[in-house]
């Protein structure tokens, strides 16, 4: 990932808008798109991704929760939960503010 | 039965819902005081177009390509429902009145399509989640069966209430989440059964009409009942018996696609239908259940009673 696409992803607000809703289901969650009406199966990781990523507000706040509650480096799991994010952003999971450096 | 103006002159329910109405209903449980939920209907001669933004949610096509059903949609007026030959209903978006014509229960073709698509609308958009399903109790407990279109969950059902299980409802199934479980509430009180099947039924009710399937007066259970048993049915060519194995955990997509109304996707509906799947998947045993292509419905009830 470039650089500075990276640096600003991780520094980015994150919110999760009103249309996302998810509920845990044995196994799996699945989060609903209220606004497109698509349900999207989340597996037990990104479950855990979406979470920290609306209780800590920023991309970089939940990196440091998830690094805490898996025990790896924060280096270990950046890739994937950039990569994540992605994928939620595009489904409309949630909405990437980026920091205006301000 | 005398009242005029907007009191109503009839009471009955189904499918959760306490229905008023100024003409009297056939096929619904005597009024109570269990539901919550109403549904006002009122007979009118024609129904209001509706204006600008609304949009078509659904319809249904014959071989030729002629309209037979239509479903259309205002955000704050509601849904037109119409079929031909079956009449019209505007349900209101909150579920809870409707007008009709021709007259409310002018005769079975009304009911058809109030039974169908009116009611499990207004049970869905007053909060229940509605399966496609078909259900009978045993010992104060729901079992209910969920399969595709003509995949035999009615034959099933209504073998099982052969076979002296209680009937609970055909075709849709009304849940209500409650405390510890969810709730199973009574149907209208008729089944769509093949005429080959309702022969080998002695004591079938009174056949009320006949188009491709007979429509069989029933006796549902008289209050809702917890739903113990989910049992998906599976009609295949490969399997040589019936089996039936537990879905543990039962998949999010398989619950979801059960529902009965596709066309309706209101965010409130939408996380309603969620809540009632997770519900579902962590309260109710989900079974699969195949039967050999050939297999009788009486069997695969036998096995069901059975299991």
């Amino acid at each position: 990932m470039d650089p500075d696409v990276r640096e600003k992803l991780l520094r980015a607000s994150v919110e999760v808008p009103k249309r996302t809703v998810y509920r845990e289901f044995p196994g799996e969650t699945v989060a609903l798109n209220a606004e497109t009406g698509h349900y999207f199966g989340l597996n037990p990781t990104a479950a855990q991704m979406l979470v920290a990523l609306e209780e800590a507000g920023t991309v970089a706040g939940a990196l440091t929760v998830l690094a805490e509650l898996f025990g790896r480096p924060a280096a270990e799991i950046e890739p994937d939960l950039l990569e994540t994010c992605a994928v939620f952003e595009e489904r409309g999971l949630i909405v990437l503010v980026p920091d205006d450096g301000r | 039965m005398d009242a005029k103006g907007d009191t109503p002159v009839f009471r009955g329910r189904a499918l959760g819902l306490r229905i008023g109405a100024d003409r009297p209903l056939m096929a619904v449980l005597p009024d109570g005081e269990d539901e919550s939920r109403t549904l006002s209907l009122r007979s009118v001669d024609r129904l209001p177009p509706l204006p600008a933004g609304s949009e078509r949610v659904a319809e249904r096509r014959g071989p030729g390509g002629e309209l037979l059903l239509s479903v259309d949609r205002h955000p704050e007026i509601g849904y037109r429902i119409e079929a031909t030959g079956h009449g019209g209903h505007l349900l209101a978006a909150d579920g809870r009145s409707a007008a009709c014509t021709p007259a409310v229960g002018e005769d079975w073709a009304w009911h058809r399509l109030f039974f169908a698509q009116v009611l499990p609308t207004a049970a869905a958009l007053q909060g229940l989640e509605v399966l496609h399903a078909s259900a009978v109790e045993i010992a104060d407990e729901a079992i209910a069966i969920v399969s595709f279109s003509g995949g035999g969950k009615s034959s099933v059902a209504g073998h099982m209430v052969a076979l002296g299980a209680r009937f609970l409802t055909d075709d849709v199934l009304a849940l209500e989440p409650a405390t510890a479980s969810l709730m199973a509430h009574p149907g209208p009180a008729f089944a769509c059964l093949e005429e080959g099947e309702l022969e080998q039924m002695p004591h079938a009710g009174e056949r009320l009409h006949r188009a491709d399937k007979v429509h069989v007066a029933m006796q549902p259970s008289s209050h809702a009942v917890p739903l113990a048993r989910l049992v998906f049915l599976e009609r295949s060519e490969r399997a040589d018996r019936i089996s039936m194995e537990p879905l543990s955990p039962p998949d999010p997509r398989l619950l979801l696609a059960s529902t009965f109304a596709f066309h309706l996707t209101t965010r409130r509906r939408l996380v309603a239908q969620l809540d009632a799947c997770a519900a579902i998947a962590h309260r109710v045993a989900c079974f699969r259940l195949v039967v050999p292509a050939g297999e009788t419905a009486a069997a695969t009830a036998a096995v069901l009673i059975g299991s």
